[in-house]
């Protein structure tokens, strides 16, 4: 018995993701020769021509819960040869920004950082004023506790103290990644949800050995490394990624070497601030230069990309490179300042003119961090999140070795 | 410089199957008919089909008569290596400049091909799309009118330093001192049978045409087919001479695609199909791949395309090939497809690839026209051009199959009479 199949399309999915750089996707006459260029696509769910077609049709549930969305780098490979001009890779680009805004808990926080409007009040109005009221709270709660911090002539802790920092940061973070499990966890469930009525789910391989497969590969971006016509956003994204891998384990170490080692490990402790040939500093220096530098690229990249129409760009990418670069930057003149007013005012640096505008620069160093950490599951920070998620999920589906079984195309969710 | 034709005639820019059509058409009803070609030979890319879709008769069919009617009607005449230089005036009184270029064979020539014997030097067969060679002086095909043969001036060595065939012809028909020339004429109205070439497949990225010997194009096919071609119409793999167990057709090979030719050409559909029935001829068993966006078989095509597919080894695809690879060894194929009606990816390794190429509009631009020649976005030209008494019939004005392009020419042939009758 033939089977009636509804197709619900969802109009204003539709215009949501033209409106998020899928402009040209309904140029597309699924051909198909964009699966078959890619490097990444798989063969037994090849992709990105059947998220085309649910695109073209509205097919929310479907690529909200597509994982292959996410096994796609943006490299355009399949723009640059789709004989329409459907651009193919930008709109998987778009659809994954959607995904983000769509499983952002809560939801209204999705809608509301990356709406261009609210951009002023998002990136800098809500982060100053928080960070202004930590700092106001601040001689309150060390005088009700009469707490005298032993960091108070540092150059920075004398500004913005360690406890401040490591209390504001820790608390809106942790909250943050509460929203962003919730999210990860929704869209973990609308994989299965969506295989499992299909019928094609199929698990290969336990949790955790595909986390390990997908592990490695983020590490090695090896996956991405099978892009051919812009192979050096590989070493941008390589250089970006490790620079703040370096910077977030230096963070952690530094936070446990104020707090935790003299507690565990005794009297060495704490170094902080650390001298210039410390280890930590030293992998702290060189992650803030891959940082710099990898953002930079990207950016130029970027840039150059309208006019040879490779690669197309929203606020989404721009807001995200432009706050990684912004950490980066401001990171390195704090630095400088420190080390500058320390080497001609020693000791009392804290107190000499060199502090007013070094404290400025630090000041808008915290509020770049702010939007860096605290938007990260709504921003395109939260890529690497989902992607990671997806990449599990294809390893356990078995995606990646080529032989998943035949999904059928062109059935709505009835 | 000769001064000959009058007010009142049509000029024929092109000698293929549209060019013969219009004139024959125009000349049988009265007008005088001068048909410019600019190969050595009637026919055009006809000429160099092995059989007609959707008849499966051979092209001779239609051309012989044709030709016939060419032959036999004295309103008719026929430049052959010419050109047209310029085109001025207006409609009813265009001045026409035709630039002849020699053949070096005169009419005494009795096609006995004692030149060729003794000519030393060879050059690759243009009638054959190079895949053969002929002598400096040769015979274009054995069907071609003017009968007679023509000396390649690129390759010949030239009377000073050879000369052979001048002293083996015992007609004294070679005469290797003949210069170009030209010719003005006065007509009332222009008809533009330019007709197509094949575009550069090699041009088609990740389809190795160029790069591995057993990926052919349709037009080679055509000639690899044919009793009068290369092969006397055995189709072999090039890279080996081995017969032909599996073959992939590759529809779409540059068209529809906005980095090569935006259009469809309408016809590589059918001609597909119909080269699959040229191999199962020659090979009962073999296994056929149509890799296909959509199969463009419009009205009683759609029998022939039904007919053709019943074919219990001929496989349909629905999903471009994007990506064609070659083992070094056994020189066999292997094309990639994404199934788009399963969903999964197709590799196919097979013995030959053919790729369904389109049509591109030739030779429009050589022409020094004194007014507007407005042409279509591809380089087709348009249907009405804003200067009166020029018309396009044919593939010069769009892509189209054999018995369209017929049509068309006749109505072109029936337009440019208007002009004539209402001087």
């Amino acid at each position: 018995m033939a089977q009636a199949t509804v197709v619900r399309p969802d109009r204003k999915f539709l215009e949501e993701i033209v409106a998020a750089g899928g402009g040209d996707l309904k140029k597309c006459f699924q051909c198909a020769t964009c699966s078959v260029v890619c490097g990444l696509s798989d063969a037994g769910s090849p992709f990105p021509r059947k998220e085309m077609l649910w695109a073209q049709w509205g097919l929310k549930d479907r690529l909200l819960s597509d994982p292959d969305v996410w096994l796609c780098h943006q490299c355009n490979d399949c723009s640059i040869r789709c004989p329409r001009g459907a651009r193919p890779g930008d709109v998987l680009a778009a659809v994954r920004q959607k995904v983000i805004q769509h499983f952002a808990f809560p939801s209204a926080m999705g809608r509301w950082v990356n709406s261009p409007r609210a951009l002023p009040l998002v990136l800098v109005l809500l982060p100053v004023v928080l960070l202004a009221g930590a700092l106001g709270i601040r001689g309150p709660v060390e005088a009700a506790v009469g707490y005298v911090d032993p960091h108070g002539h540092e150059f920075y802790a004398h500004f913005f103290p360690h406890w401040l920092l490591i209390v504001f940061y820790s608390s809106l973070t942790l909250l943050t990644f509460a929203g962003l499990l919730v999210g990860l966890v929704r869209f973990w469930k609308g994989m299965q949800g969506m295989d499992r009525a299909l019928g094609s789910r199929t698990v290969r391989t336990s949790f955790w050995t595909a986390a390990w497969g997908a592990l490695k590969e983020v590490f090695t971006h090896v996956r991405f490394g099978k892009c051919t016509d812009q192979a050096a956003r590989r070493t941008n994204h390589l250089l970006a990624f490790y620079g703040f891998v370096a910077l977030f384990v230096v963070t952690l170490w530094a936070t446990a070497d104020l707090y935790l080692w003299p507690h565990v490990l005794g009297d060495a402790f704490p170094q902080y601030p650390f001298g210039l040939l410390h280890p930590m500093k030293i992998l702290a220096n060189l992650g803030g230069v891959l940082l710099v530098v990898g953002t930079f690229r990207a950016m130029m990249a970027r840039w150059k990309a309208p006019q040879d129409g490779r690669h197309r760009s929203t606020s989404f990418d721009w807001v995200f490179l432009w706050l990684l670069f912004a950490v980066g930057v401001t990171g390195f003149v704090v630095e400088i300042f420190r080390f500058l007013a320390e080497a001609r005012y020693g000791d009392t640096a804290y107190a000499s003119p060199m502090a007013p505008p070094a404290y400025a620069f630090y000041f808008i160093h915290l509020v770049a961090v702010f939007g860096l950490l605290v938007y990260l599951p709504y921003s395109k920070f939260a890529h690497l999140w989902y992607r990671l998620v997806a990449m599990i999920y294809a390893h356990q589906t078995g995606r990646n070795d080529g032989v998943r079984p035949r999904e059928r195309t062109v059935t709505g969710t009835a | 410089m000769s001064k000959n034709g009058k007010r009142g005639s049509v000029l024929v820019i092109g000698g293929g199957i549209s060019g013969l059509t219009a004139a024959v058409e125009a000349a049988e009803a009265g007008a005088e008919v001068i048909i410019v070609e600019k190969e050595a030979f009637l026919g055009g890319r006809v000429a160099r089909s092995n059989l007609y879709f959707p008849k499966m008769c051979p092209p001779t069919c239609g051309l012989e008569i044709n030709l016939r009617r060419v032959k036999t009607n004295p309103r008719i005449r026929v430049f052959t290596l010419a050109e047209v230089d310029s085109i001025s005036g207006t409609a009813g009184n265009f001045k026409v400049v035709i630039r002849r270029h020699p053949r070096f064979v005169n009419e005494k020539c009795t096609m006995c091909g004692a030149c060729a014997q003794v000519c030393p030097v060879e050059r690759p067969n243009a009638f054959n799309l190079g895949l053969d060679k002929t002598k400096a002086i040769y015979l274009p095909f054995e069907m071609a009118y003017p009968a007679r043969f023509v000396v390649d001036p690129a390759t010949c060595l030239g009377a000073e330093r050879c000369g052979q065939c001048v002293t083996a012809c015992p007609y004294g028909a070679v005469d290797l001192a003949m210069g170009p020339e030209t010719v003005e004429v006065e007509v009332g109205a222009v008809i533009w049978a330019t007709g197509w070439a094949p575009p550069d497949a090699a041009k088609f990225e990740g389809l190795g045409f160029g790069l591995y010997p057993n990926v052919l194009t349709n037009v080679m096919v055509e000639r690899l087919t044919a009793p009068n071609g290369p092969t006397k119409g055995r189709l072999t793999r090039p890279s080996d001479g081995g017969p032909i167990r599996s073959v992939a057709f590759v529809q779409c090979a540059g068209s529809r695609d906005e980095n090569y030719y935006r259009y469809c050409s309408g016809v590589c559909c059918l001609a597909s199909l119909k080269q699959a029935r040229y191999i199962r001829e020659q090979y009962p068993d073999a296994k056929i791949y149509v890799f296909y966006i959509d199969i463009r078989a419009p009205g009683r095509m759609e029998d022939f395309f039904t007919a053709t597919k019943a074919d219990p080894h001929l496989v349909l695809i629905k999903g471009k090939v994007a990506k064609i690879s070659e083992d070094t060894a056994t020189r066999s194929l292997t094309v990639e497809a994404e199934d788009t009606l399963t969903g999964t990816k197709v590799v196919e390794t097979v013995d030959l690839v053919v790729l369904a190429t389109g049509m591109v509009p030739n030779g429009i631009g050589k022409t020094r026209v004194a007014g507007e020649l407005v042409l279509d976005e591809h380089g087709f030209l348009a249907p009405v051009q804003p200067m009166q008494g020029m018309f396009a019939a044919g593939v010069a004005k769009r892509p189209v199959d054999v018995a369209s392009a017929n049509r068309d020419a006749t109505g072109a042939a029936l337009k440019a009479l208007q002009h004539l009758s209402a001087e």
